[in-house]
């Protein structure tokens, strides 16, 4: 075979413009798929139009080699190609490690931020999914540009090879139409706490995630330590909800207690602010109600408002409901 | 060859080098992670690891059998049908599914023989042949990779609510094991999937057995038949016994800082007992428990309910709780009895039972313990 020393010829160690655009893909490929910072504050969304232009970018001056058919390739190219897979291969094995390393080291870093704890349990965060997909994508094009070079296979383009550009809008139109007009998925959970005990009152743990679109376009959640005596049923564990002490079931009368009491804050227990992960590509701003009904039910509601742009524009509304009855009975969820 | 002279020179930050040092990175964590209660485990995948190192230090040839592409496919089949066995295997796994994931790790073994591991050999190790065969598995792979990985995650998260809670499962359980599996050994399965048969000994002079060839067969031996012994031990081993009793224990929870006695006005006894099976992997059952008495019966305090019953430490080993009871008869006498049965991890046809009984008489006389 005599296409070896060519393409071995190819892997010159110039800073060419390609060679940038791969190293500007990785890094924001790295700034996705680290954990640090633990929110991107709803810039993940640039960062993934970023990805997708330079993806084009590298796609187009490698005349999209990783995705022709082997017919349509010379025996240069199609060895280029194949040893531009192992190399990605392998590229994803080391990228699956790095976030998995990035998961501890952010788990660790968050050490004492309790919002994970008791909330419905998320597989893979959007941003880490999306990094994932991104990997797989891109990662051959971007070896074939790197090992390619501008020596011998990124002649200049014409204007008429850069069309592709064009799906950068229309791909952050759709993400914005599709976080308009998707349905808002609903996971539940009820009992992953099962520690917590009241006195004179049984006490269970409901936690519910509305998201749109996987997360990428935002999600609310809501997790509650629900108890009742069969009288009533409260929210315990967050002062900010004012659940009224008065049927709080207590060990002695409230006349003999030496000061009044008051509602811990227990956000392990309770919680109604997003995790950092479900801001990383639309802003999420919650707040949580809740209302003891004459029949002694409790009605819980988080509002969330997911804002992708600034300034409200564009901004979805989406509520969450928890009813429970005196007895410990759901009423209503979702 | 050409590019004989390009080769040369092995460089020293390299794809592979980097993916060993991640490998070793996170491995150390998580043994770190093992070392304090399970030191037998931990010295165990220190000594698989050590093992990875010496075997893949030596050269291989597939031998008749390997060398043969229908049992290679045949390899190569067997290791498909487990990775998608491991795909139903949930967040906690079960006593008949280790022994499966012990046959993976030999089939696996046997692949890097079968295709004499240039899936990922250093390229300066390759011809010319190899590394084209080489190249074209891990097109092949990256596509399976792709389609397989990327799309089922991608479907799972965003599909239904039921898909979502399954992957929630699945990265923590079977399913992460079998994505580990495709990541660093499907190249290898496509390598030994698509190669010809071999035909010509030319292309394999036959080996010579190095020492470090006979210690890397040795190795390979102490690593499986080690897991058996450990599991044999569970019922040849005599079972170890330790207990003590305090009498009127005190509760730390009394005013000021001074203690109170648990049982109150009555007298107390607190138990404190634990039995450990096996040699190597120590499997440990312990009990602790205060109960009380007051001259017409006996009665528990805590530590013999049923939420109590909780196997300690086990190594190679699954406890499941068969019995806790406790009752007083007619006669005021309490007896507890709490019964584990240890199952061998690798041979789960392999167990014994432990068993734990208090009687205590309504004044005070210790009957049977533990």
């Amino acid at each position: 075979m005599t296409v070896q020393p060519e393409v071995l010829q190819t892997t010159s160690r110039r800073w060419s413009t390609v060679r940038i655009s791969v190293l500007l893909l990785a890094a924001c490929w790295l700034l996705l798929a680290s954990s640090l910072p633990a929110s991107l504050h709803g810039a993940g969304i640039v960062l993934v139009l970023a990805l997708v232009v330079l993806d084009l970018a590298l796609g187009v001056t490698t005349n999209w080699l990783a995705f022709l058919p082997t017919s349509r390739l010379d025996e240069r190219q199609a060895a280029l190609r194949n040893r531009a897979y192992r190399v990605a291969f392998r590229l994803v094995a080391v990228g699956v490690l790095l976030m998995v390393a990035f998961t501890i080291v952010g788990a660790i870093a968050a050490g004492d931020n309790l919002q994970s704890i008791n909330a419905v349990p998320d597989a893979i965060s959007p941003r880490h999914l999306v990094a994932f997909l991104e990997l797989l994508v891109i990662g051959p094009t971007a070896v074939i540009a790197w090992l390619q070079d501008d020596a011998s296979g990124s002649e200049p383009r014409g204007l008429q090879h850069w069309w592709s550009l064009l799906l950068v809008p229309l791909f952050a139109g759709a993400w914005l139409v599709a976080g308009q007009v998707l349905p808002a998925q609903t996971v539940t959970t009820r009992g992953s706490s099962g520690l917590f005990e009241a006195y004179g009152a049984t006490c269970d743990h409901f936690a519910t995630e509305k998201s749109i679109a996987g997360g990428l376009a935002g999600s609310a959640r809501l997790k509650v330590e629900v108890c009742w005596d069969g009288r009533h049923a409260f929210a315990f564990g967050d002062p900010s909800l004012h659940t009224p002490m008065d049927i709080v079931p207590i060990p002695v009368p409230a006349s003999e207690l030496a000061a009044p009491l008051s509602m811990p804050s227990e956000p392990d227990l309770t919680s109604c602010a997003p995790r950092d992960p479900d801001s990383d590509f639309v802003n999420v701003s919650e707040t949580c109600t809740e209302q003891i009904g004459p029949d002694g039910s409790m009605h819980l509601t988080a509002h969330a408002r997911m804002s992708p742009l600034s300034g409200d524009l564009g901004s979805r509304d989406i509520e969450i409901q928890l009813v429970v009855s005196r007895d410990g009975k759901i009423l209503a969820e979702g | 060859m050409v590019s004989s002279l390009s080769r040369s020179r092995r460089p020293m930050v390299t794809i592979e080098r980097i993916t060993a040092l991640l490998i070793a990175l996170l491995l150390g964590v998580f043994l770190l992670g093992f070392l304090p209660p399970f030191v037998a485990s931990f010295g165990y995948l220190v000594l698989v690891l050590v093992t990875i190192v010496v075997v893949r230090s030596v050269p291989v040839e597939p031998g008749a059998w390997l060398g043969l592409r229908i049992v290679r496919r045949g390899l190569v089949v067997v290791i498909s049908l487990i990775t998608l066995d491991l795909l139903t295997f949930g967040a906690s796994f079960n006593p008949t599914e280790f022994p499966l994931i012990f046959v993976l790790a030999l089939a696996d073994f046997a692949l890097g023989r079968a295709t004499r591991r240039i899936a990922s050999a250093a390229i300066i190790d390759l011809d010319e042949r190899q590394e084209s065969l080489r190249n074209q598995a891990h097109r092949i792979a990256y596509a399976v990779l792709a389609v397989s990985v990327g799309l089922v995650l991608l479907v799972a998260d965003v599909a239904t609510p039921d898909s979502h809670r399954w992957l929630v499962d699945a990265i923590h359980g079977g399913p992460a094991l079998s994505f580990l599996q495709l990541l660093f050994f499907l190249p290898a399965m496509v390598i030994a999937w698509i190669e010809p048969d071999r035909i010509s000994d030319d292309d394999a002079p036959r080996l010579r057995q190095s020492s470090r060839a006979r210690l890397a067969y040795a190795m390979v031996a102490v690593c499986i038949i080690l897991p058996i012994v450990f599991s044999i031990t569970l019922i040849a081993s005599p079972i170890r016994t330790s207990a003590f009793t305090v009498a009127d224990p005190i509760d730390g929870r009394g005013v000021n800082g001074v203690g109170i006695k648990s049982c109150g006005n009555n007298h107390g006894l607190y138990f404190g007992a634990r039995k450990d099976v096996g040699w190597g992997g120590v499997s440990s059952v312990p009990l602790t428990a205060v109960a009380c008495w007051n001259g017409s019966r006996a009665y528990p305090l805590w530590g013999m309910f049923s939420s109590d019953c909780h196997p300690g430490t086990t190594e190679w080993a699954f406890a499941s709780t068969l019995t806790c009871r406790q009752a007083t008869g007619s006669d005021g006498t309490l007896t507890f009895t709490y019964r584990t049965r240890l199952r061998a991890v690798l041979l789960p046809f392999i167990s014994r039972d432990v068993v734990m009984t208090v009687t205590l008489t309504k004044d005070g006389k210790v009957v049977q313990f533990p």
